[in-house]
Parts: C-alpha cells; sequence; structure tokens
C-alpha cells in the first residue's frame, strides 16, 4: 500500500480507486479464512492430539489417530456406501435432470413458465420434511407405496425399504435424487438455452432424427456445463448428512453410514474428536484424489 | 407422424416427472387434515377431515417458536449474504486488481470444499469464543457456503449490464461507490433476487450446523423441532404433518412471488458469455 501512495503521490482519487477492490472483497476473504481456514488447520492439529470430548485438549499422540482410522474396517466401509451413494445419485440425477431440462426446454406458454417455475419445488422442501414425507409413503406398515405395490400384487409382504441394510441405501439415494434433480435440471436448461437454434434447425434440413441431433449437437454442446456438475455436484454430494441422518440415522446396520455419517457420529456420539479429526484429513486427501481422478476423465477434449 | 410420436412421448414423460414430483407433497398435505382414525390408513383420501392438528401444532408444540427462529436465521443469513456477495462480486466481476485470480481460486476451494469435514473444529472454536447456542453461528456458517455459490451467480448479472455504463459515468467524475450505487445495483435487482432466495432456502433448509450448534429452546430452527417432533416415541402423526406442511409453506409463499424471477436468474444469469 505504501509503495503506491509513493508512485501516485498526486492522486487521492487513483489511491481510493487501487484500494477499494480490496476492501469489497475483504469481507467474504476475511469470512471464509476464519470459517475454512482457521478450522482447516484447527482439524490438522486436532489430528494428532489424544482430545476426546468436543472442547477438551488432548495430549500429542503423534499418527496414533491416522492408524486407528487407516485399520478401523467400519472407515473403509463408510467409503463403500459413500461410493455408492455418489454413484448412485450422480447417475440417476442425471438421466432424470437431463429428461426434465429437455422437457422443459421444449416447452412454451404459460404451462411451460408454471413448469419452469414450480418443477424446482422438491428442492425448495427443506429436508427435514423431505425425510418425513417419504419415511410415511415408504413406511412397512402403514406406508401407501406398499399399499399400492400388494393392491396391484406386485408383492404379498410389505417391504420396509428404509429398513432393510439392503434396500436402505438405494432407497435413500432415490429419496435423495427426487429432491434433487430438478436442480440439476434448471442448470443443465441454462446450458441448454445458449444452443444456438440454428444449429437444430439446420441439422433438420440435413435430415437428422431427434436422437441424432441429441447426440451430435446437445451432448457436445453441454460438455463444459456436464463436466462443471459431474465435478461440483460429486463433492456437493459426498457433502450431504442431513438427508441420510434424517432419514436413517446412518443405519440399519451401518448400511446407510456414509462418511459424512461416520464422522458427525465419532465427534457427538463416540466423541472421540482427535480421531475423528485424524479421519476427516485422510477423507479430505482421498477426496482430493477423487477429484483429481474425475477432472483427467471427464474434461472436455479441447 | 413423426413430431406427433414425439409430441406423446413428451406428454407422457411430462406428466410422469409431474406425478413423482407433485404427489408426495401432495400427500403429506392431504394426511395433515384426516383425523386421528383415518391418518394411518394407507389411501390418498379419508372418510373424514379436521383442522385439529394444527391447532395442536400451535398449542402443544414449539412450532411458532421455530418458526421466528427459522425466519430471524433466514433473514439475517440473506442479509449478511447479499452485502457480501455484491460487494466481492462487483469487485471480482468490474475492477481488475493484482491478487484477483487468488480470490477467485480460494471462493473455487470452498465453493466445492466438504463442510461436514469442518464439523470438529467449527464446534471447538465456536464453543471456545461462546457462540455455541446463538443463531448468529449459524448464520456465520450458512455465508460461508452459500456466498462463494452466489458470487457465481452474479457473474452473468454483471455481465449483463455493459460496461461502458460504468465508463460514462466515471467520466462525468462519478466515484465507484456513487456508480455501484446508483447506476449498477438497480440493474442488478434480478441477480439480487436470486441470491436472496437461494440464502433463504439455503437457510431455511439448514440441519447439520444447527443440529449441533443449537441447544435452548428458543434458538431451534423448524428443521431441529421438527425433527424432535417426529422422533418422539409416539409419534402424532397428524401434527408431525401439519407441522411438515407449515415447514414448508413459507419458502412455498416465498416461491410463488419470486420462483419465476429465480428460475429465470439460475437459467439466464449463470451462463451469459
Amino acid at each position: 500500500m505504501n509503495t503506491q501512495s509513493i508512485k501516485n503521490p498526486s492522486g487521492h482519487g487513483e489511491w481510493r480507486n487501487w484500494v477499494l477492490p480490496y476492501i469489497l472483497v475483504a469481507p467474504l476473504m476475511i469470512w471464509l479464512i476464519a470459517t475454512i481456514l482457521i478450522p482447516v488447520v484447527t482439524v490438522v492439529y486436532e489430528s494428532v492430539t489424544s482430545a476426546t470430548f468436543v472442547g477438551t485438549v488432548g495430549d500429542f499422540v503423534g499418527f496414533k489417530n491416522y492408524v486407528s482410522v487407516l485399520k478401523d474396517p467400519h472407515y473403509w466401509a463408510a467409503w463403500r456406501n459413500s461410493i455408492g451413494w455418489i454413484v448412485g445419485c450422480t447417475i440417476l440425477q442425471t438421466i432424470l435432470g437431463f429428461s426434465l431440462a429437455l422437457l422443459l426446454n421444449s416447452s412454451t406458454g404459460r404451462l411451460g413458465q408454471f413448469a419452469r417455475t414450480w418443477s424446482i419445488v422438491a428442492w425448495i422442501t427443506p429436508t427435514v420434511v423431505v425425510s418425513l414425507i417419504w419415511r410415511w409413503i415408504f413406511n412397512g406398515s402403514y406406508g401407501i407405496f406398499n399399499a399400492f405395490l400388494m393392491t396391484i400384487g406386485v408383492i404379498s409382504e410389505p417391504l420396509s425399504l428404509l429398513g432393510h441394510p439392503n434396500t436402505a441405501l438405494m432407497t435413500a439415494i432415490f429419496i435423495n435424487v427426487w429432491r434433487w434433480f430438478a436442480f440439476t435440471a434448471v442448470i443443465l436448461l441454462a446450458g441448454l438455452s445458449t444452443i444456438p437454434k440454428e444449429l437444430y434447425e439446420s441439422a433438420s434440413v440435413d435430415g437428422a432424427g431427434i436422437m441424432q441431433k441429441f447426440f451430435s449437437i446437445t451432448m457436445p454442446s453441454l460438455q463444459n456445463v456436464t463436466f462443471a456438475l459431474v465435478i461440483v455436484g460429486t463433492l456437493w454430494c459426498f457433502n450431504i448428512f442431513d438427508q441420510i441422518w434424517l432419514l436413517t440415522l446412518g443405519g440399519p446396520l451401518n448400511a446407510t453410514t456414509t462418511v459424512p455419517v461416520y464422522l458427525y457420529r465419532g465427534a457427538f456420539e463416540s466423541f472421540q474428536i482427535g480421531r475423528t479429526a485424524a479421519a476427516s484429513v485422510i477423507t479430505a486427501l482421498l477426496l482430493l484424489l477423487l477429484a483429481a481422478g474425475l477432472i483427467k476423465l471427464t474434461q472436455p477434449k479441447d | 407422424m413423426r413430431i406427433n410420436k414425439w409430441k406423446m412421448i413428451k406428454w407422457i414423460v411430462g406428466l410422469i416427472v409431474a406425478f413423482l414430483i407433485a404427489s408426495p407433497i401432495l400427500w403429506i398435505v392431504l394426511s395433515s387434515f384426516k383425523t386421528a382414525d383415518q391418518i394411518l390408513i394407507p389411501r390418498l383420501w379419508s372418510d373424514s377431515w379436521t383442522f385439529r392438528h394444527y391447532r395442536e401444532l400451535f398449542t402443544d408444540t414449539p412450532y411458532l417458536m421455530a418458526l421466528q427462529a427459522s425466519l430471524k436465521l433466514a433473514l439475517g443469513t440473506t442479509a449478511a449474504a447479499l452485502l457480501i456477495v455484491i460487494s466481492a462480486s462487483y469487485a471480482v466481476y468490474r475492477m481488475e486488481f493484482p491478487g484477483k485470480k487468488l480470490v477467485q481460486k480460494i471462493m473455487l476451494i470452498t465453493y466445492v470444499f466438504p463442510g461436514i469435514l469442518l464439523i470438529v473444529p467449527v464446534y471447538d472454536t465456536m464453543s471456545r469464543i461462546g457462540m455455541t447456542d446463538r443463531l448468529m453461528s449459524i448464520v456465520i456458517m450458512n455465508v460461508t457456503f452459500i456466498a462463494p455459490f452466489c458470487v457465481w451467480l452474479m457473474r452473468g448479472f454483471f455481465k449483463a449490464v455493459p460496461i461502458t455504463l460504468d465508463e460514462s459515468a466515471a467520466l462525468d467524475g462519478a466515484g465507484s461507490f456513487r456508480i455501484l450505487f446508483s447506476i449498477i445495483l438497480p440493474l442488478l435487482k434480478p441477480g439480487i433476487a436470486t441470491v436472496a432466495i437461494y440464502s433463504f432456502i439455503m437457510s431455511w433448509t439448514e440441519f447439520t450446523f444447527s443440529s449441533m450448534l443449537l441447544s435452548s429452546e428458543v434458538n431451534r430452527t423448524l428443521p431441529i423441532t421438527m425433527n424432535a417432533i417426529m422422533g418422539q416415541y409416539t409419534v402424532r402423526w397428524g401434527q408431525t404433518a401439519a407441522g411438515g406442511v407449515l415447514t414448508l409453506l413459507p419458502v412455498i409463499l416465498l416461491f410463488a412471488f419470486v420462483g419465476k424471477y429465480f428460475i429465470k436468474g439460475l437459467t439466464e444469469g449463470a451462463i451469459k458469455e
């Protein structure tokens, strides 16, 4: 700052213009440093201590916590669930999101406008309400989903979809996708609306069918959007804790204990702060690897 | 023939998607009006209807208190996010300054950073500085995870305002602050609305940090209170359903007025080159 005022000793206004952008970004930067950077440093520090309850200070224990986490089969089981969760959510969300986006993109008029606005209603529904609704619908004894399947004769015994270890994760994935796919669709819609209509028209003149147009025009044009969606979507998806916790608390038999649930439990149920901190650091490193791999895999070629 | 075939597929897919989206919400709304003897029968319609669950929700549960806490949290978060996002995005999208790339990088990292990895240190830090059980602590965490996405959202809106406007105003001798407040801000209204709605909705649903940081009843927001009502041993389904509907209703009302602008903002603002 000093050098600048020496360079321009005359310009009071210039000095103000020079410093203004920093004043404007400072609140955000200070905010992010205070809530992200400081906690990251703290978590690394805590990971080598024996702290138990939240708020206590532990002794230095070196890499003991790290070894304990890496040896814990529950931690790796949580990663297996997380991978299943990410893959399931991403695939289902992309398929449904794409379908809805194409649908909305070709709908015009009042109905189209209405559909654009209100298709996102599931996303504005708070997660606690989402889980209330679906826990009720899928309930084994008084859920309408089972009643319906039994009436049409698909099943003879009611299924406890969220209560059985084989189906709980899949069901939770479905419910989470229900909440998110319209949001995905709207982001894809943003990409769709940038594709010039003339491209489709000239393809029609050349005799291209709808499917052909989709694969030769739509898909390539959306490459950048889908790329961003896959990377951002994967990390956002990984981070989801509340929806799973509100649906199943990570059960039954840990079937829906993803890494976030594992961490939350370690901190607030087992009170192993140091160990949970170590698990957080290991998780961050693994996520970094995952993100790097995904970028390599899905990066648009040109 | 060909066009008709696709049109029909479009309608069928549309109806399926509409059913998938709307029916669960319709289900909870209908259930909340069913009488106690009907409410657990797994069918859509009921023989008798009642407002009783809503009356009981107001008298027997802390719903109204939670509504107040949720409103405070959402309005506080929105106000803080708007101030921070508008000023930061003005600098990032309208000014050149050394370190801009770094600022954008930091935002990108926060944007994808899984907040769940920070639950331990955040709780620790908040208790050390005496911020547990205060709505302010949730406002702070909310803004962290909302702001970077919102700055990115503002990009398109800034691009839509021609930079020549700034330049001619500057030639007339207007300072940067005056340019921002009297010329650019009014033109950014759609973007500001989009950011405000996004912030409101995100803080309305926030559960993770609230559940670990808020403890006393006056501070418990709707997601926390609703989860407590749901989790009691004898589940009172009527009150639970009514509470669910009235947790959803505020955001639906908000959306009824400004949802159109939000979708427009997400689809048009975000992508403009």
